[in-house]
């Protein structure tokens, strides 16, 4: 059992992780799946039903993290770990698919991160110049 | 009747009972699901009334278990051979509706017969699955048929291309079959490929997933790598597999088809528009690639996997070559674990089949983090740098714009056994980035001064000045060539031309050990 310290919004969550399986490494896409997280803290309240909500969202967040994933989520998250340059949406706005939200600074790169579904920005969870994980979501969209 | 007729009607009787399958019942049902059945599939896969059935008369070994009443004419798969636009293939597609496809003793048998006679020929192999797995009844011995098909699935790779489609399901030790071969192919809602299935892994671990989560086709073609090529609907997977094998060699003596007229080679007019000066710009390099090969010639391989870089087979000049390009629009194009294992997979296979590389640079490095470096980017990355050096098909490399650091080298840098490494003048060769070297280099006088940002700004204007440009590496002959975007596809099929009588003598070996 190994304990993780996760900010989800900005509140802190301590998790602890258990390896399902001998070489299997889920430690460390917890860091970088708050979604992952959130069912993790459920986790330590009811111990091993949640082992399994996690891997099957672990495998969710991979895809979504990637800009053209399938299955249109409307959570946008970071592809890399870097620095929000600029933010080119607001609460409120309406967005069609594949419509670049925001500018990541990483690896030596403004990346431009887009949306997979169009809609509504639901909500803006990251400032321009802020820090963020890989993974960690910045822009949801409903 | 004399004897002669009723031995010729005998035989008519037991063809048309061996091509009706499992019958019209369990053919509906087939339909229904939306698949197609094992001889339709053949037929649309096949040049037009080119197949030929070997074993077609084959029924299972044992009628014990209940099996007793069955009939189970071909034994739950159809073999042979035909062609593919008037090129020999060998093939066997699994009838779903004999016995669910199961595998039994005759079965396995009657797929190593084509296999067996597909290794001789050095004709490509191809695999239609849609099977419920080993057939139970007949234990140890279907058990052992996989073994069997295993064995031939590892003889033959490198010899003839192998090529797979999951047509239905592909559960339990049956996987190994299709992973040991060349391409596989997947279509969307009826692939199933797992080794344990979603009741089994309920039963023991309680995870809750469907089978389509765990291995359709979105499973295995964006998260595990597992799948080359996935479709829509069958049509288009049958379609795809025909146009895949364009680009391919009949076996590893043969050079890949050459396609005559391939329009003639036109200036790049469009490159240079593509192409951000700016380092720090996103762009696709999907377009640049279209651009630089003949129209409509790329055929990605695993389109949603690691996106980061991007592979795939096309042509320039009617020549087939591999294409090997980081992608800036995905985490930047930088070098990652699954990146490194889809590029290492890709460049062994061309180099297998006398497919040339080409390879468009422009990588930032190798991702940095600790989920990377537990998960072992080192070994990882390692098998790109391998399985560029161990290839000795003619190998060209384009440096885009950024080739910084160990990334730069892993792109089959010059110091890799590159042929000919060519700069258009976006290049930035260096040991890596402008900001992170400034800040290096001039970290004590930085320290000390007034205005550390004002130094800062400036030293990394000089580092670009001097480093971020494709000249010192030409000047070293690290770049043999800078040249103009407009002139990218005549040099590169030039250069082709160029390298098509490469010979290497390479020491004798056993086999190299490549990390795994």
């Amino acid at each position: 059992m190994r304990k993780f310290k996760v900010k989800v919004d900005n509140e802190e969550y301590i998790v602890e992780v258990e390896e399902v399986e001998a070489g299997e490494s889920n430690t460390n896409k917890v860091k970088s799946s708050p979604t992952q997280a959130q069912a993790q803290t459920a986790a330590t309240q009811a111990e091993s039903q949640s082992k399994v909500k996690s891997k099957a969202t672990s495998k969710t967040t991979k895809s979504s993290t990637s800009n053209k994933a399938r299955g249109g989520s409307g959570d946008i998250a970071a592809p890399l770990a870097g620095v929000v340059k600029e933010v080119l949406v607001s609460e409120g706005d309406s967005v069609e698919s594949d419509q670049v939200v925001l500018i990541l600074e990483a690896m030596k790169m403004e990346n431009e991160v887009q949306t997979n579904i169009g809609g509504t920005i639901e909500a803006v969870k990251v400032n321009e110049g802020d820090s963020v994980d890989a993974g960690e979501v910045m822009v949801v969209v409903a | 009747m004399d004897e002669m007729e009723a031995k010729l009607q005998e035989l008519e009787e037991k063809r048309a009972k061996a091509r009706k399958g499992g019958g019209p019942e369990r053919i509906k049902r087939q339909h229904e699901k939306g698949k197609l059945t094992a001889r339709e599939r053949i037929d649309f896969l096949l040049d037009e009334d080119s197949f030929v059935e070997v074993n077609s008369f084959v029924e299972p070994r044992y009628a014990e278990h209940g099996m007793e009443d069955k009939e189970a004419i071909g034994d739950g798969v159809v073999t042979g051979y035909g062609t593919i636009e008037g090129r020999l293939v060998y093939l066997f597609a699994q009838d779903f509706t004999v016995m669910g496809g199961s595998l039994g003793a005759e079965h396995a048998a009657k797929i190593c017969k084509v296999m067996d006679l597909a290794e001789e020929m050095g004709a490509p192999f191809i695999s239609l699955y849609d099977s419920g797995g080993a057939r139970i009844q007949e234990g140890v011995e279907s058990l052992d048929g996989f073994g069997e098909i295993f064995k031939r699935n590892i003889q033959l790779s490198g010899v003839v291309p192998q090529i797979s489609a999951i047509l239905g399901p592909c559960a339990g030790g049956a996987v190994y079959s299709p992973a040991l071969t060349d391409l596989v192919f997947m279509v969307e809602n009826t692939s199933k490929m797992f080794l344990t299935g979603p009741e089994v892994i309920e039963s023991v671990t309680g995870e809750q997933v469907t089978a389509e989560e765990l291995g359709g086709a979105g499973a295995h073609g964006s998260i595990s790598g597992v799948a080359h090529i996935t479709t829509p609907n069958e049509e288009e997977c049958l379609t795809q597999m025909r146009r895949v094998l364009s680009y391919l060699p009949a076996n590893n003596m043969e050079d890949p088809p050459r396609l005559e007229d391939s329009g003639g080679l036109t200036k790049n007019t469009e490159l240079q528009d593509i192409v951000p000066v700016d380092p720090n710009k996103g762009y696709d390099m999907l377009a640049v690639i279209d651009n630089i090969v003949d129209l409509d010639s790329f055929f990605e391989i695993q389109a949603n996997y690691a996106q980061n870089i991007v592979v795939g087979l096309a042509r320039i000049n009617g020549q087939s070559v591999g294409v090997i390009a980081n992608q800036p629009q995905h985490k930047a194009g930088c070098l990652d674990i699954d990146a490194a294992d889809k590029a290492a997979r890709f460049i062994r296979m061309c180099d297998t089949f006398n497919i040339p590389l080409l390879t468009l640079v422009d990588v930032p490095g190798f991702l940095p983090g600790v989920e990377q470096e537990y998960n072992g980017i080192i070994r990882h990355g390692a098998k790109l740098l391998y399985a560029y050096t161990e290839a000795t098909v003619p190998k060209i490399t384009l440096v885009v714009r950024k080739a910084y650091g160990g990334g730069y080298i892993a792109m089959c840098s010059k110091s890799l056994d590159a042929d000919l490494v060519l700069a258009w003048p976006t290049a930035e060769i260096a040991v890596m980035g402008p900001q992170g070297a400034a800040k290096i280099i001039y970290r004590h006088e930085l320290k000390e001064a007034a205005d550390a940002e004002e130094l800062l700004a400036q030293k990394v204007e000089e580092y670009k000045d001097k480093f971020a440009n494709p000249y010192v590496a030409a000047q070293r002959g690290i770049v043999n060539d800078v040249i103009k975007f407009e002139d990218t596809t005549r040099r590169l099929a030039n250069t082709l031309e160029m390298l098509r009588s490469k010979r290497t003598n390479l020491p004798e070996r056993k086999h190299g050990n490549m990390p795994l």
